[in-house]
């Protein structure tokens, strides 16, 4: 096995990790998530949301309200074939 | 562009329209792949860590997804079991911490496609954002293996504007043409096996 040297992050890198999964969070993106989902579903709210949480940006409100949206109504879709 | 046309058809006539239930013989299949960076026996252990994630899913999730998150530092493993379709870190406390605190580039993580299809757009998305993971994998069900890896000319900021920036010239096949031009944002895309 080779051997790495690895370095600790800082708390704030620690801190800034935390916050992207958090944000993303709220806005019904888990960016923990690893799925085999058909990939040519167009997802560009979504899309533009991970780039700028990835780079440390914040999301628009705009967008953020789309996206809100979106969970919800995909929520509300979910509950309704369970009960069926 | 030859490879254009041999990755098309690489990328679609594998993928199913359901899920491919594992046997023993995918297992038995799972072969070994170069990656650079990684020694003999790193690569020997990588290509064993495989066998047991297909072996779980076949065992104890009826061939659904299972993810695993390896710390390069100690080479540890852990386990998480996920639907037909996805798989998440963020419900396991271990996992959730090792993402948040693990040194920059420590971490693998690999799991399997049920349905044998290549890297997804969450799966992409995931890895990119990712400080603490330096490679990504799936493992098809049929045993079939996709590598992504971080070289050291990675820059997540540049990733990310790429990934967006392919989507706005080409919307349908656009995982496809991130991977096969990943190697400009220091991407290695590696797959084998079966």
């Amino acid at each position: 096995m080779l051997k790495r040297g690895f370095t600790q992050p800082t708390a704030e890198e620690i801190n800034a990790r935390k916050k992207m999964y958090k944000e993303a969070a709220s806005l019904g993106i888990d960016l923990m998530g690893y799925d085999s989902n058909d990939s040519s579903i167009k997802r560009r709210d979504r899309r533009k949301a991970v780039v700028l949480l990835g780079t440390g940006q914040s999301v628009p409100e705009k967008l953020k309200k789309r996206l809100i949206k979106k969970d919800i109504a995909q929520s509300g879709k979910k509950k309704i074939s369970v009960k069926k | 562009m030859n490879t254009f046309k041999y990755d098309e058809i690489f990328f679609q006539q594998l993928k199913r329209k359901t899920k491919m239930f594992i046997t023993q013989k995918n297992i038995d299949a799972i072969k070994r792949i170069s990656i650079p960076g990684f020694d003999d026996e790193e690569i020997e252990t990588i290509k064993e860590l495989h066998k047991k994630l297909l072996k779980k899913s076949m065992n104890k999730n009826k061939s659904n997804e299972v993810g695993m998150l390896v710390n390069l530092q100690d080479w540890s493993d852990i386990m998480i079991t996920g639907t037909e379709n996805g798989v998440t870190l963020k419900d396991n406390k271990t996992a959730y911490d090792l993402l948040c605190t693990a040194p920059k580039n420590s971490l693998l993580f690999f799991h399997n496609h049920p349905k044998n299809s290549c890297f997804s757009e969450r799966d992409l998305e995931s890895f990119l954002t990712s400080d603490a993971i330096v490679m990504i994998s799936v493992v098809c069900n049929s045993g079939r293996l996709y590598y992504l890896l971080k070289m050291d000319t990675f820059d997540k900021n540049t990733a990310l504007f790429y990934y967006d920036k392919i989507y706005e010239v080409t919307e349908s096949g656009s995982v496809q043409e991130f991977l096969r031009t990943c190697s400009s944002i220091g991407l290695k895309f590696l797959y084998g096996g079966e």
